[in-house]
């Protein structure tokens, strides 16, 4: 018989039932995170105020992109990592691309926030950010899973780094 | 001369900025309208949300990097929420804010 979180021998240990462990697979989770977070961050697409002025294409498009995004869900993946030298390889085997005319970017990529600009609003060309997929390949907007591990921390760069960039230290 | 790939550090903090101030007032334009918004205020948090993009993809040439200002930008003209309305944290640019009421704040942090 179940027991609940006021039970006496319960008392020390956290809400959720450890016995029978946690409600998804880690890697689940952090999928449904990821999608989750996407969809926040988008949400301004199909916000009835339309506050970035996208055309009904546009609008369309959007809508279109986060519903793959929600897709997701139903993927069953096998191959996500979460380790900071294994999350190259989270690319998932599911690309879904950016409306066309949009870029995703960042001051440097896995280690800043993520922001969402039309293609025409990037406003620098800068030789060290040729960004490729882990293949090698032309990033072509293609959204990858990154899985930080919990103990991830950012540091500034060292001196000589021309942009005022941050990284995320390899332990290795 | 190759396209731009990029945005420079000023607009990406500007960009940056812009994407939280939306997220956090994404629940002003919700066709549910949660918080119950008069249609006056929803259109003025359109106009506020719409101030934002216009700074984030306009002019910069007076705008300058400052690590310690708003957002490590000076110069930004930064829009008046809407009548009535506040971003309130419990420590200043410790803890997330959120978006209230002015009616609702209470007066037990003198």
């Amino acid at each position: 018989m179940a027991t609940s979180s006021g039970d006496e021998h319960n008392k020390n240990m956290p809400a959720f039932n450890v016995i029978e462990g946690p409600p998804l697979p880690r890697n689940k989770h952090m999928i449904l995170g990821e999608i989750a977070q996407h969809l926040k961050l988008t949400a301004w697409s199909q916000s009835p105020d339309n506050p970035m002025d996208l055309t009904a294409a546009e609008i369309a498009d959007w809508k279109i992109h986060r519903k793959k995004w929600a897709d997701l869900a139903k993927v069953n993946f096998t191959n996500v990592h979460n380790g900071l030298d294994e999350r190259g390889r989270n690319d998932a085997d599911v690309k879904i691309p950016l409306p066309a005319g949009w870029a995703r970017t960042s001051r440097a990529i896995g280690e800043l926030p993520d922001v969402f600009c039309r293609i025409t609003d990037l406003d620098i060309y800068d030789p060290t950010s040729v960004i490729t997929n882990m293949a090698g390949d032309a990033w072509e907007g293609e959204i990858m899973f990154r899985c930080l591990p919990e103990d991830d921390f950012v540091r500034s760069c060292p001196e000589g780094y021309h942009r005022d960039m941050y990284h995320i230290d390899n332990p290795e | 001369m190759a396209d731009n790939n990029a945005l420079s550090d000023l607009r990406y903090k500007l960009f940056l900025r812009m994407q939280g101030e939306l997220d956090l007032t994404n629940l002003t334009q919700a066709p549910d309208n949660p918080l119950e918004l008069t249609a006056a205020e929803k259109t003025a948090f359109a106009d506020y949300r719409s101030a934002w993009y216009d700074i984030a993809t306009g002019d910069i040439s007076a705008l300058k990097l400052n690590l310690t200002a708003e957002t490590m930008v000076s110069g930004i003209p930064y829009p008046d929420l809407p009548t009535g309305w506040a971003f309130v944290t419990r420590n200043e640019g410790d803890l997330p804010p959120v978006l209230a009421r002015q009616s609702v704040l209470d007066d037990l942090a003198d």
